[in-house]
């Protein structure tokens, strides 16, 4: 019989109950709070890339005074970047020139996706929060170490730096095409387009490696 | 070296040898024959013009980055379909039937008499156009093989299916339908109707392009890139038409000069009505909705262009033109992505011609018999080819994918699926550096 993982002695977890715990008590009632905990434990901890079912329970049944992206986003903060970045969003961050350190390829991504998100961010502040929130669902879900996919998620949650990481090819134009989709969502096709044309045009001056990931 | 005769020298050289005493001397039913097939090959070769034309249109439609993608189909499907329609349709669709229900020979047809090939040529041609039809609803997303092989099966099956019924046999025992006294001259319900209840099962199965509604469901204009090429295709339909519903009589007879000026009204009276009807509701007068206009105009009289006055067909047209106006807005209320507003123009507006050919049928207006029998062909095309092609489409999703992938519709069809771009000169804003 194959071994169960028991995660609740994880020392990972303990620190997951905490920051969770901690995030829950600004939005629930004490009881409301150890009834999500429990549902916390009991349904979702153990199960890779649930946060956003467990944020659509809170505001489902929980009836948490937030839209599920944003709990989404809360929880993301809370429970996988380290304790140290947490905070506000630094909206700046994504649009940060990286470094020459940086793979090529990593760095092409930081400059396409950051263009978009700028792009974004200067005709509607709330579609760049929404966009980001895309973004980190895709990444939250991709296959990646836990550092790998933290460093990723923290840097499109604005709250980290630049991953100095060589990340895959395909995942980074999945994440591209992520944003795209995002966008189409947002404002339609015709938007989407010119939005990625012009970001396209905008990276590819200081990285030629962008085309790439298209 | 000698000049070469000017052109009009030699046709007139040509008709000296044609006189009378020389037509005298033939035996007239050979006459009328040659004659006869003439008409149908013409007519059949202006049916198949009438590919470009959807070609054109359909391809205006849509973005730069999925045109190739959408003149590949229409170029394709036709290609593929007459073999189709040759080794299955055909004998499904006109071979003796006692019972009225399917064909049961001339499939793989050869070594048959001359005037088959003709029909079997102009037969094609309608065969092309219903699947056609398909290509351009749901343009842009998706997949160019399982396009393909959804028309062969509309082409092979589902068409002429409903056609035995409504137009068999050419060779032995009647069509269920054309017994009960079914009219469809030209095809308003065998082919459009079917082609437009075909299109909404795809459109239904494939789902909008990303982006099209937003959240809460209001549609987002995603605009054609070269509405010259629409016009220019509306007006290659229009003239094709005049083959399509004039050939229909598969003889070259004097009834013609009333059906093809019956189409002319059609098509012109559509325009008006959806210039009329974009003014009432006081919406901008759009060259698209008005080229849609007209083909609404030219589907609807198709069914009765040869029975019925050019005063009906002109009101048929002008109703028509509105009619599919309210349904494209019904049908985008309703979130259905129809690219070029193939199901308002094809389905919708060919179930209404169906009916106004019986209830304008002349000289006997209005004869509530006709009109039931009528009303029971048009729910008998629907209640055949929407389920059938449901199911087909759903089969095809389920086994080599209807829908292109997300990453193609960013990229475009042209790129993704062939590797081809319409325009390089000026596109490539936001493309792949292999294809840019």
């Amino acid at each position: 019989m194959a071994a169960v993982h028991d995660f609740q002695h994880d020392p990972g977890f303990a620190e997951q109950q905490d920051a969770l715990s901690t995030l829950l008590e600004s939005l629930l009632s004490p009881e409301g709070v150890r009834a999500a905990l429990t549902v916390w434990s009991r349904d979702y901890a153990h199960r890779p890339g649930a946060l956003r079912a467990y944020a659509n329970c809170l505001v489902r049944e929980f009836g948490v005074p937030l839209g599920l992206r944003e709990m989404h986003r809360q929880l993301v903060q809370h429970l996988l970047l380290p304790a140290t970045r947490r905070g506000p969003v630094l909206l700046a961050a994504a649009a940060q020139t990286p470094d020459r350190a940086v793979p090529a390829l990593t760095r092409a991504f930081v400059l396409l996706v950051g263009a978009l998100l700028a792009r974004c961010g200067q005709q509607d502040p709330k579609a760049a929060t929404a966009l980001r929130s895309t973004l980190v669902g895709a990444a939250m879900t991709a296959k990646l170490s836990r550092a790998d996919r933290e460093l990723l998620v923290a840097w499109l949650d604005g709250s980290g730096p630049v991953p100095a990481r060589a990340y895959d090819e395909a995942l980074l134009r999945e994440l591209v095409h992520a944003a795209w989709a995002g966008l189409c969502t947002l404002w339609g096709p015709p938007v989407a387009d010119r939005q990625l044309g012009a970001a396209v045009h905008a990276a590819e001056e200081q990285c030629a490696e962008v085309r790439r990931l298209l | 070296m000698l000049p070469r005769p000017p052109f009009p020298a030699l046709a007139a050289l040509a008709l000296l040898t044609v006189t009378p005493q020389a037509l005298a001397a033939t035996d007239p039913a050979a006459l009328k024959l040659a004659l006869d097939t003439v008409w149908l090959v013409t007519t059949g070769a202006l049916v198949f013009f009438m590919q470009a034309g959807f070609a054109l249109l359909e391809s205006g439609q849509s973005r730069a980055k999925n045109a190739i993608n959408v003149i590949m189909k229409n170029y394709t499907d036709c290609c593929f379909g007459a073999f189709a329609f040759w080794a299955l349709g055909y004998g499904l669709m006109f071979g003796k039937s006692p019972d009225g229900w399917l064909g049961r020979d001339h499939f793989l047809l050869g070594n048959a008499e001359q005037l088959d090939y003709s029909l079997l040529f102009f037969q094609t041609m309608f065969a092309a156009t219903a699947a056609t039809i398909v290509s351009g609803a749901l343009a842009e997303r998706t997949h160019y093989w399982a396009y393909i092989t959804g028309s062969i099966v509309i082409t092979g099956v589902i068409y002429p299916v409903f056609g035995a019924w409504a137009w068999g046999s050419l060779y032995e025992g009647t069509g269920w339908l054309k017994q009960i006294g079914f009219i469809d001259f030209a095809g308003s319900t065998v082919v459009h109707s079917v082609g437009g209840w075909c299109a909404l099962a795809g459109i239904l199965v494939v789902g909008p392009r990303l982006g099209r509604f937003g959240p809460n469901g209001e549609p987002r204009t995603i605009p054609g890139h070269n509405l010259g090429s629409v016009a220019l295709g509306g007006f290659i339909l229009w003239l094709g038409w005049f083959g399509f519903n004039g050939g229909s009589t598969a003889v070259a007879e004097a009834g013609i000069g009333r059906i093809v000026l019956n189409t002319h009204f059609g098509a012109a009276a559509g325009a008006i009505g959806t210039i009329a009807m974009q003014r009432l509701l006081q919406a901008p007068v759009l060259l698209t909705a008005t080229v849609n206009g007209s083909i609404a105009g030219l589907v609807s009289v198709t069914a009765g262009c040869a029975t019925m006055e050019p005063l009906h067909a002109m009101f048929t047209g002008l109703i028509a033109g509105m009619l599919m106006v309210a349904s494209e807005r019904a049908m985008l209320h309703l979130r259905l992505d129809d690219v070029v507003g193939a199901v308002p123009v094809h389905g919708v507006c060919g179930a209404w011609g169906t009916l106004a050919a019986g209830l304008f049928y002349a000289p006997h207006l209005f004869d509530p018999t006709r009109v039931t029998v009528q009303v029971i062909g048009i729910c008998t095309a629907f209640i055949w080819a929407f389920p059938s092609a449901w199911l087909m489409f759903k089969a095809i999703d389920l086994t080599i994918g209807l829908r292109a992938r997300g990453i193609a519709e960013q990229r475009g069809l042209d790129y993704a699926e062939h590797h081809e771009q319409g325009y390089p000169e000026f596109q490539g804003i936001a493309l792949h550096e292999e294809i840019r």
